[in-house]
């Protein structure tokens, strides 16, 4: 599954360039598809199979959570000369799950999309490069499998694609000072092997097998009344030339040894060999398509956010100890579902602590989770966060707990499925790992969910977590905060606005309120309001009561 | 090089691919491939020896046959020569000797004539001793060759010819009668030297016949057998004793007279009968005899009054020779 020592793969995920995918089966699958013409999912079978990096991540416990497909599907797209990209959305994904715990790695894609998100050349290079891996795709993958065309005709278009990303990898990529250096690399190479020539010189023969000079003849009224051949001229420095007995010869050779007799199959034969020369470094193009996404997809996310007036940023990585700052932070999964995304700034003394967010209900306490967790996942990835500036210290691990929906095979109460949550919190959270829980121990009576807040939160400390918890036990924080007994705890809330309404802002403390009463008034919870219902389906039970006697 | 698809101007590593496309290199990881080509590449290639095979063999075998029906045709057209050596320029010439004779008796009567040799006693005997064909029929059956051929062909040594030249001792019923069946079961031979003229007619007519041509037009093995079984049935012994003949004896029936007719078909009516030297191309007789069974006896003329009228008129040109 590795490459080999000494072969180049063009991977633009590690530093150290690695093959994820099965190569021997890949190319089998190629191999088949290239002569078929019928292969679809190809390049989707050998990825769904590709190993990633090491990576300590366990996506089980916080992908769901922070809708991180939904957050690819939609915010990684991107579009080339109008035209919308194809995503491997699932591949995408299994990339982000699992950031790389190697920070070389990350170093080195944080490199790449730094170079391409200052070099609008290179972007373009790298967005013409995918469009012609996307075409190398197609043909491979038997999407033009409905027209009747030439077996060959569809062979050779696609080494004509291949020789065109070659070509490219080469010279686009020269000014690449980012580990984008190595598709130049990789280009030079294979151009320089005797397969690379074979193929240039296959294609040159297959459009330029002999020059023929004509005299035509043109009548009065514009017509061609007759043509003369002046001269044929082989293109005889072509490998591939071969005189017209030869070729006859070769064909009657191909008819006994079990081919058909015809010129074509003397093409077919050539094409094989050709492939055959390349089929190592054709693979190479299958991952090569999803690493090409990875990036263009993160300056798709940019360029969405521009559009929204927000900013991207590549984060500044610092240790634990040191201070958290997320400037302008928003909430991507917002701009995807078309809601007003406010950014905000959040500031903490050092990411080693256990923040306790608070504030009313609808404050953009959720929305502010999600955001930290993405952030997270997109800066540990080597990616843009969304933030005009972050500076975050790399997690070994990310626990996000926001959402608990009632199953149907459930067989614990709602208190029961919150301490097993938290049992499960504490088997998988290495030290050091970033913890985000919503509404912790929301499921019992306030005087017991706060013993419990309480024990976690204490033990929490022992790993040195960067963890935020959002909380309604609002007198119990303000205790915590006053009796400062836990160590680096920290405490975030909602700030309000003149009118008490949340502005999406947080700042240090602990919130007084949870303006529960406004939020009652404002969703039709009022005393005067239930009353008013209530009254009016007696009435109405009453009237078709009567109804019903008559 | 291993297939002619490679070039020399190909790289190496190039050509090694090309032989593996095509089969002409073994690679493990297209092994199958490679079998699955060559399963049908000795299929066409068995095909193709196959029907070379088949082809050599039928082309063989023709050449064979062709070689056979050479050697056949030589041999027949060697019994076809020896054949025509058997007769010579004389016998061939045979028929076109006595047709003209024929076809003038056939002609308006030309008178009676007895040659002065025949006159003395026994001279008759002792020419008719001769070698001899004879010919009897129609006198309208000797106009031309086809029909004297055909008149020569239904004409037997009969009672005319046998009573000419072995005559009954008297004229008498009873006598002729007893002669003629005498003869007629062979108790007799004195007639063998004379000969139906259809022997020479039809034996000639067959070993003049073109057998080169049929022979050298002739393609096949059957068409040769068949020639090779129509030569062996020319009597040629018997065409050549014919055609040595010296003397033509020749009677030509007139029309019948008015009359009831027998019931073997016998009716009064005129007979020329003619005796030639071919050799001296003289008539030796030519007489006109009128023949009528009326003086036979009705039990009689019922069953042989041709036979006997035949009989009687040899006895009557005897007579008129030795007047």
């Amino acid at each position: 599954m590795l490459g080999s020592p000494g072969a180049l793969i063009p991977d633009l995920l590690h530093p150290a360039p690695i093959q994820r995918i099965d190569v021997e089966v890949t190319k089998v699958a190629m191999t088949f598809a290239f002569a078929s013409g019928v292969a679809g999912g190809l390049f989707a079978d050998a990825l769904a199979k590709a190993t990633m990096a090491p990576s300590t991540w366990e996506p089980s416990v916080y992908a769901g959570d922070l809708f991180l497909h939904d957050f690819v599907a939609r915010c990684f797209q991107f579009r080339i000369r109008g035209r919308e990209a194809a995503l491997s959305t699932t591949q995408l994904v299994r990339l982000l799950e699992r950031p790389p715990a190697d920070p070389a790695v990350v170093e080195h894609r944080r490199a790449i999309t730094a170079e391409l998100a200052s070099s609008p050349d290179l972007r373009s290079e790298l967005e013409t490069l995918y469009l012609e891996v996307c075409k190398f795709r197609a043909l491979m993958e038997g999407a033009n499998a409905g027209r009747k065309w030439d077996s060959n005709r569809r062979q050779l278009d696609i080494l004509v694609v291949a020789k065109e990303i070659i070509d490219r990898m080469a010279k686009g990529f020269a000014t690449a000072r980012s580990g984008l250096s190595i598709l130049r690399a990789f280009g030079e190479k294979v151009q320089k092997g005797e397969p690379y020539r074979s193929l240039s010189d296959l294609l040159r023969y297959e459009e330029h097998l002999a020059t023929v000079s004509l005299k035509v003849r043109v009548g009065a009224d514009g017509r061609i009344q007759a043509f003369d051949i002046q001269s044929v001229q082989e293109n005889e420095s072509n490998p591939f030339v071969t005189s017209p007995v030869r070729r006859w010869l070769a064909r009657i050779e191909l008819f006994l040894r079990g081919y058909k007799f015809g010129e074509g199959e003397i093409m077919a034969r050539l094409i094989d060999a050709v492939f055959e020369g390349l089929e190592d470094d054709f693979v190479c193009f299958v991952q090569l398509l999803v690493d090409i996404e990875f990036y263009l997809g993160a300056l798709g996310f940019r360029d969405m956010a521009h559009a929204a007036g927000l900013a991207v940023c590549l984060p500044e990585f610092v240790t634990a100890g040191e201070a958290r700052a997320l400037t302008a932070l928003f909430n991507p999964l917002l701009l995807v579902h078309g809601g007003n995304a406010v950014p905000c700034t959040i500031v903490t003394d050092r990411h080693a602590s256990t923040v306790l967010v608070t504030g009313p209900n609808s404050g953009g306490k959720t929305r502010l989770l999600q955001a930290i967790g993405i952030a997270q996942i997109l800066g540990q990835s080597g990616l843009l966060v969304p933030a005009q500036s972050a500076r975050l210290a790399l997690a070994p691990g990310l626990v996000v707990s926001l959402i608990q929906e009632t199953k149907a095979d459930q067989t614990e109460g709602r208190l029961g499925v919150e301490l097993i949550r938290i049992r499960a919190l504490f088997e998988r959270l290495p030290p050091g790992a970033m913890v985000i829980l919503d509404e912790l121990c929301s499921g019992t009576n306030p005087s017991e969910g706060e013993e419990i807040f309480e024990l976690v939160v204490k033990m929490l400390t022992r790993l040195k977590p960067q963890a935020f918890i959002t909380t309604h036990f609002l007198a119990f924080a303000a205790r915590l905060e006053k009796e400062r007994k836990i160590a680096d705890l920290r405490f975030l809330q909602v700030e309000l606005g003149p009118d008490e309404r949340p502005t999406y802002q947080f700042a240090p403390g602990v919130a007084r309120t949870s303006l529960a009463g406004q939020a009652a008034a404002r969703l039709g919870v009022t005393g005067d309001q239930l009353l008013s219902l209530v009254e009016r389906n007696i009435a109405h039970m009453q009237s078709a009561m009567q109804n019903g006697r008559r | 090089m291993g297939t002619f698809l490679a070039t020399r101007k190909m790289d190496p590593a190039l050509v090694r691919r090309i032989e593996r496309s095509v089969g002409a290199g073994a690679l493990p990881a297209r092994a199958k491939r490679v079998t699955a080509h060559l399963r049908t590449s000795l299929l066409r290639f068995s095909i193709a020896i196959g029907v070379t095979a088949l082809a050599s063999t039928a082309f063989l075998s023709r050449r064979r046959y062709q070689h056979e029906v050479s050697r056949a045709r030589a041999a027949l057209l060697d019994a076809v020569h020896a054949n025509s050596a058997l007769v010579t320029a004389e016998e061939r010439s045979f028929m076109t000797r006595v047709e003209p004779w024929l076809r003038g008796l056939a002609a308006s009567y030309e008178g009676d004539v007895i040659a002065d040799e025949l006159r003395p006693l026994k001279a008759l005997d002792a020419a008719l001793a001769r070698s001899s064909v004879y010919v009897r029929g129609p006198v309208s059956a000797f106009g031309r060759s086809t029909t004297i051929a055909e008149a020569a062909s239904a004409s037997t040594r009969d009672s005319f010819l046998l009573c000419l030249l072995d005559p009954p001792a008297s004229r008498g019923e009873k006598v002729v009668l007893s002669k003629v069946r005498a003869v007629y079961k062979g108790g007799a031979n004195t007639s063998e030297h004379a000969r139906r003229l259809h022997e020479a007619a039809a034996g000639l007519r067959q070993i003049l016949s073109p057998w080169e041509e049929r022979v050298e037009s002739a393609r096949e093995l059957r068409e040769l057998d068949h020639l090779q079984g129509e030569l062996a049935k020319i009597p040629v012994a018997e065409t050549k004793r014919a055609a040595q003949a010296e003397l033509l004896i020749a009677a030509m029936d007139e029309p019948d007279e008015a009359g009831p007719a027998d019931l073997d078909g016998e009716r009064a009516h005129q007979v020329r009968v003619a005796v030639i030297d071919l050799r001296g191309s003289q008539v030796l007789v030519r007489v006109r005899q009128r023949v009528d069974p009326s003086w036979l006896a009705t039990t009689t003329r019922s069953n042989f009054a041709s036979v006997i009228d035949g009989c009687a008129l040899a006895l009557d040109v005897r007579a008129l020779v030795a007047r």
